[in-house]
């Protein structure tokens, strides 16, 4: 697999405390990856680093292409407007100065801020100075974006914007999320990368990650016969929970395989008239998440 | 080296812009007229008296001028009395050079680099130009900025000076006045350096403030009150106002090396430190 963003063997230290501590990282070439960790655990200090903000105690990266980023922290020089801020930004992007309106207008349409490129930056609200940090890293059309919580403090419909946003660079460009909101990442994300103590507790698909769970929970219309639900070869247990009407059901998947067990599954249910709402393998990526951190 | 250009032209632009580069600009202009033209109306009737008597002996003025560098250098309490005596031109030179700029330097750009680095709007430019490029864009275009100001001042100077210039038998006063201005320049370019090399030092923009304006106090008290902390003093003085051409190259020397420390100390510092 190709990658845009290699990192091998980080390190960073602030005086006695490690902040990095020998980070491994793989972004592959046009994907979404959800960069998640705890807070302290070393996500920012990586997105530094690769920003240049940080220097480096040991260790090495490579980008491959030109890279756009929205730091944490980082803030507009006010009394500028917003059209003016991200004019130089755009010419620093290499963008050519026939181009700089159509492109600026290109990145502010693309977070629904078009109509305020005459607005000067200090009157912008959260929602829209976060947008228009969103807006400069696309800039110049970078192949690597480095988004660092871009979601955070926004209210449920900026946010979902910036997640369509996010959502239809996928296959386009290389973007890299981190966010503590775990669902998003799971919606937005084909990869996970878990940093734990500065280091790469887990890397991977999420589809992986999740999928690797050995429990299927199935939404069903009304409680099934428990003792009838253990006795289908490959189940191991099986338990209701009344108020969500769903059945989790853990099985041996070493032993059987998923569309083996599925199937007698559906099987069951459709012998006894059981209506299936919705089947769903395994624990939520917050669940796996807690189990890897728990494991390191 | 484009970023750097983009940079430089984009903080001229900010410049011009600046509530409080305008508000300083207007008080100091303000503040030059007054001090010239006060000085002007007290010393008219001295000077009418002087051209009904046929003007004074160009030779003779110019060994006055030069004593009087020497008593200042000698006899500090007589400031005020020494700085009535010599032509105004020299005067409105000397108090933009030695005070009023390095003042306006300290108030306009002791944050130049502290202020950004602490609100952390460097951080949008880093992943796309070099910190060199910032470093140098930022500086540079302080002294585009101090070389307009000062040359308004010194054309200005020439304005309200015009009378007694006569004296001096420059020949073109213009000319004349225009090499005093560059001459002039390198020492503020010095100071500049010094004010832009705690910028870069600290990260909080009050400290770069006090530590600037303690380095102002030290400079100025250097440059004044103690005639023996050569070569600024004595480079200061003789260098750039008593006419003679090695003397001013020797000063130039002088200050571009003070500059190339204070410059390369404050690129270490930026290049190194984490922003």
């Amino acid at each position: 697999m190709q990658h845009a963003l290699t990192i091998t063997g980080l390190k960073k230290r602030f005086g006695k405390k490690v902040a990095l501590d020998g980070l491994n990282m793989n972004v592959p070439k046009k994907s979404v990856y959800g960069f998640l960790g705890e807070n302290g655990a070393g996500k920012t200090t990586t997105f530094s680093i690769l920003g240049g903000f940080l220097s480096t105690n040991a260790g090495h990266f490579n980008i491959e292409g030109k890279m756009g980023m929205l730091p944490q922290d980082a803030r507009f020089s006010p009394g500028r407007k917003i059209g003016s801020q991200l004019k130089l930004l755009a010419r620093l992007s290499g963008v050519p100065t026939s181009e700089l309106n159509e492109e600026i207008n290109r990145v502010l349409k693309a977070v629904n801020m078009e109509k305020n490129v005459n607005l000067p930056i200090e009157k912008c609200s959260h929602g829209m100075y976060k947008r228009v940090g969103i807006a400069q890293a696309l800039l110049g059309s970078p192949n690597v974006i480095l988004l660092d919580e871009p979601t955070a403090g926004l209210d449920p419909k900026t946010a979902y914007e910036i997640r369509r946003l996010i959502e239809t660079l996928n296959h386009q460009k290389t973007v890299v999320v981190s966010s503590h909101n775990l669902s998003e990442i799971e919606q937005m994300c084909d990869t996970v990368g878990i940093i734990n103590n500065g280091k790469m507790a887990f890397e991977g698909p999420v589809a992986e990650l999740v999928g690797k769970s050995s429990l299927l929970q199935i939404e069903l219309d009304r409680k099934p016969d428990l003792t009838s639900l253990q006795a289908i070869e490959g189940v191991v247990e099986a338990e209701w929970s009344e108020k969500q009407n769903r059945c989790n059901i853990q099985f041996d998947r070493k032993h059987h395989p998923l569309e083996t067990i599925n199937t007698q599954l559906l099987s069951y249910f459709l012998k006894n008239g059981i209506g299936v709402r919705c089947i769903k393998l395994g624990q939520s990526l917050e669940h796996e998440y807690l189990k890897k951190l728990a494991v390191n | 080296m484009k970023p750097f250009f983009i940079l430089l032209k984009d903080n001229l632009a900010q410049a011009l812009k600046s509530k409080k580069s305008i508000l300083f600009l207007i008080l100091y202009f303000v503040v030059f007229t007054l001090v010239v033209y006060a000085i002007k109306e007290t010393q008219k009737e001295v000077f009418e008296q002087l051209a009904a008597q046929g003007g004074l002996d160009p030779e003779l003025y110019r060994l006055a001028f030069n004593f009087m560098i020497e008593f200042l250098q000698i006899n500090s309490n007589e400031i005020l009395k020494t700085f009535l005596s010599i032509p105004l031109y020299s005067v409105e030179l000397f108090g933009v050079m030695l005070l009023g700029t390095p003042l306006l330097i300290l108030m306009v750009h002791y944050d130049k680099l502290a202020q950004e680095t602490s609100d952390g709007t460097t951080r949008y430019l880093l992943f796309r130009a070099s910190r060199g490029s910032i470093y140098w864009a930022k500086f540079f275009s302080m002294v585009v900025e101090i070389a307009l100001i000062t040359l308004i001042a010194t054309v200005l100077a020439v304005i309200y000076g015009h009378y007694t210039l006569n004296f001096f038998n420059t020949g073109d006063i213009f000319a004349a006045s225009l090499k005093y201005w560059a001459a002039g320049l390198m020492p503020l370019i010095t100071f500049s350096s010094m004010v832009y090399l705690f910028s870069a030092w600290v990260k909080r923009p009050f400290l770069a403030l006090l530590f600037s304006s303690l380095a102002t106090i030290a400079a100025l008290v250097m440059l004044i009150w103690v005639p023996e902390l050569s070569p600024f003093n004595l480079h200061y003085w003789k260098g750039f106002f008593i006419p003679g051409t090695s003397i001013m190259l020797h000063s130039l020397l002088i200050y571009l090396g003070f500059t190339t420390v204070f410059l390369g100390a404050g690129f270490f510092i930026f290049k190194k430190r984490d922003l």
